[in-house]
């Protein structure tokens, strides 16, 4: 091989390399990262306690209360900034599709049986992870696993409450705490 | 040249051990292939089937049994959900679209699926492939029906034909809703998944054919002819299952949780891929037994063929002096042997391999028409080369034993042999 051939090549790549690493670089984000700093939703969970606490056992009233907290719940908002970015998240992973070797579509949630034991977490903890032309191998449900790649915000309808995380991986690994 | 043309000359002179010791190679290769092969293939055609879909509705049972039932038509359905709660869900703001299913009945061996025309649109099988007609249009007429791929080809049905439902699963002649025949207006294209082997039909065409039941029997004096069961209300009062479209994947938990909170009625959502999901982590293990079981097999299918060759090893002493006397070399004759075993093993999967693709050309048939799964028959994956390479590394292994105890015979034996 020509001997400047290869100079101009070893050049390149370590020119390159850090300009590529600082761009691929994720950042490594939270649970807390995906809620806005000024939401608490302890705080409506305490405004409706006083008022059901209030009423007599069976009330209809109350009912209705909880019907409108839980509605509150699930259109929690999300964090606009982190639009766009590279970020890495880790979580639970639940299966919506697959071939029954690798998912290529899941859900990634903070805690382990999200789907089933306790109230489902509120919209702006969970996150869709398309994973693309790279399905993603699973050994076992609810895998625990970090996700890389481009994190977005997508409007269900035009309604700006049901907006909700998606993320298109590049990387899918299993979690080491 | 000539010591391969000796070697088999040799081998041939030994060909019925040598074709046993094939043949036990091959079967233990068939198993432990076929296993992996319809392991995977079952995965993916469960896999395969449903697509698209978040959440499955149907009355309170176990997530496996409502998933096979609803989606599969493996089982049974343990109770129905009615028409008004159907209604209410399906009016929930997230959910985008939703599916009836109402099963039951059957015709000839089929299921009969009686559905919405939003079954056609938004069905979706392998990701993100669409129900297709091959002929014909979708139903539209109260006694319309629209043919599986497999249903129309196996029975002969063309378009514009009639064809009588029968009452339950399983048509024996009798409990026929032959009254009111259905005429085939659509015939799918063949999906590879249980829609190939359904009989779709309108809810209506459904509830008309049941029009004149009472308590599980038609009643011959209330008869309705099919004519007259147009005019008179055919809305189901309660459906088998459906399936539901959200518009955001994200909101799934939420109405999984509004559906098995509904207070009228006690309902089950489940999400279809973590119940597959789920199924395999159970039959996981069964799995691991059966691949450890062939891996077994493999291992016996290799003694035997060690233990041929040993037990050949004392016939063969004078021969392989008459090698050594023409000039052959003691490591030739460790590697005539260990070659023997090589090829005994390559013949061996080769023929395995040969037999598991007839087998499975064979069965396949069998296999669908059973379990609903169409199994692909196509090159060997790399998980299975590695399972032929290992078995043909283990026969190369097998065959030092054997071999070294040549090597040592002839060189202890020289040419004079005193057996």
């Amino acid at each position: 091989m020509n001997p400047l051939l290869v100079l101009v090549l070893v050049a390149a790549t370590w020119l390159g390399a850090p300009a590529a690493l600082a761009q691929e670089r994720p950042e490594v984000i939270d649970w807390k990262h995906l809620v806005p700093a000024g939401y608490d939703p302890s705080e409506l969970v305490r405004k409706y306690q006083k008022e059901v606490s209030s009423l007599p056992d069976n009330d209809p009233r109350a009912a209705r209360m909880a019907e409108r907290l839980r509605q509150a719940w699930e259109n929690a908002p999300v964090v606009q900034s982190l639009s766009n970015k590279v970020v890495k998240l880790s979580g639970f992973l639940v299966t919506l599709e697959g071939d029954g070797k690798a998912v290529s579509e899941f859900l990634l949630v903070p805690y382990f049986g999200a789907c089933i034991h306790v109230p489902p977490p509120p919209s702006n903890q969970v996150v869709l992870v398309r994973t693309g032309t790279r399905p993603f191998k699973v050994n076992q449900m609810f895998d625990m696993v970090s996700v890389t790649g481009t994190l977005r915000t997508e409007r269900a309808r035009n309604d700006l409450a049901s907006a909700s995380y998606v993320i298109e991986a590049t990387q899918v690994e299993v979690h080491k705490p | 040249m000539a010591i391969l043309a000796l070697a088999a000359k040799s081998l041939l002179n030994r060909r019925v051990t040598a074709l046993l010791v094939i043949l036990s190679i091959a079967l233990s290769v068939v198993l432990l292939l076929g296993v992996e092969r319809l392991r995977t293939q079952a995965r993916a055609g469960f896999a395969n089937t449903i697509s698209g879909t978040d959440l499955i509705v149907g009355a309170r049972t176990g997530a496996t049994a409502l998933l096979l039932h609803s989606v599969f038509r493996i089982g049974y359905a343990t109770n129905n959900v009615s028409w008004t709660s159907y209604q209410e869900i399906a009016r929930h703001p997230r959910v985008r679209w939703s599916i009836p299913l109402s099963l039951g009945d059957s015709h000839r061996g089929f299921a009969v699926l009686g559905t919405s025309p939003d079954y056609f649109r938004h069905y979706r099988y392998a990701r993100t492939r669409e129900l297709e007609l091959e002929t014909g249009a979708i139903f539209d007429d109260v006694y319309d029906a629209v043919l599986g791929a497999d249903v129309a080809r196996e029975l002969g049905y063309r378009a514009g034909q009639e064809i009588v439902v029968a009452h339950g699963a399983v048509d024996a002649g009798v409990s026929r809703h032959d009254d009111k025949p259905f005429r085939v207006v659509g015939i799918l294209r063949k999906t590879g998944t249980p829609v190939d082997r359904t009989v779709h039909v309108t809810l209506a065409g459904l509830e008309a054919i049941h029009v004149d039941w009472q308590s599980g029997m038609q009643i011959p004096a209330a008869a309705v002819s099919a004519e007259a069961a147009r005019r008179l209300d055919l809305t189901p009062r309660s459906i088998t299952a459906f399936l539901i479209g959200l518009d955001s994947r994200t909101a799934v938990f939420h109405v999984q949780r509004f559906v098995n909170d509904y207070r009228k009625e006690p309902l089950l959502a489940i999400l279809p891929g973590v119940v597959l999901q789920e199924l395999w982590d159970a039959i996981g293990v069964a799995e691991q037994a059966l691949l450890g079981v062939s891996a077994l097999v493999a291992l016996v299918g290799l003694c035997g063929m060690v233990t041929a060759l040993l037990t050949g090893l004392n016939e063969r002493r004078r021969e392989m002096a008459v090698l050594r006397s023409v000039g052959a070399r003691p490591r030739h004759i460790l590697a005539l042997v260990v070659g023997e075993a090589t090829a005994l093993a390559a013949a061996g999967v080769l023929l395995g391999v040969g037999l598991l693709y007839v087998t499975l050309f064979v069965a396949r048939g069998l296999i669908q028409s059973r379990l609903g799964l169409w199994i692909e028959i196509g090159f060997p994956s790399p998980h299975e080369w590695l399972l032929l390479a290992a078995v043909l590394l283990a026969s190369v292994v097998a065959g030092l034993w054997p071999a070294l105890r040549a090597y040592r015979y002839s060189l202890t034996d020289g040419m004079t042999v005193h057996v």
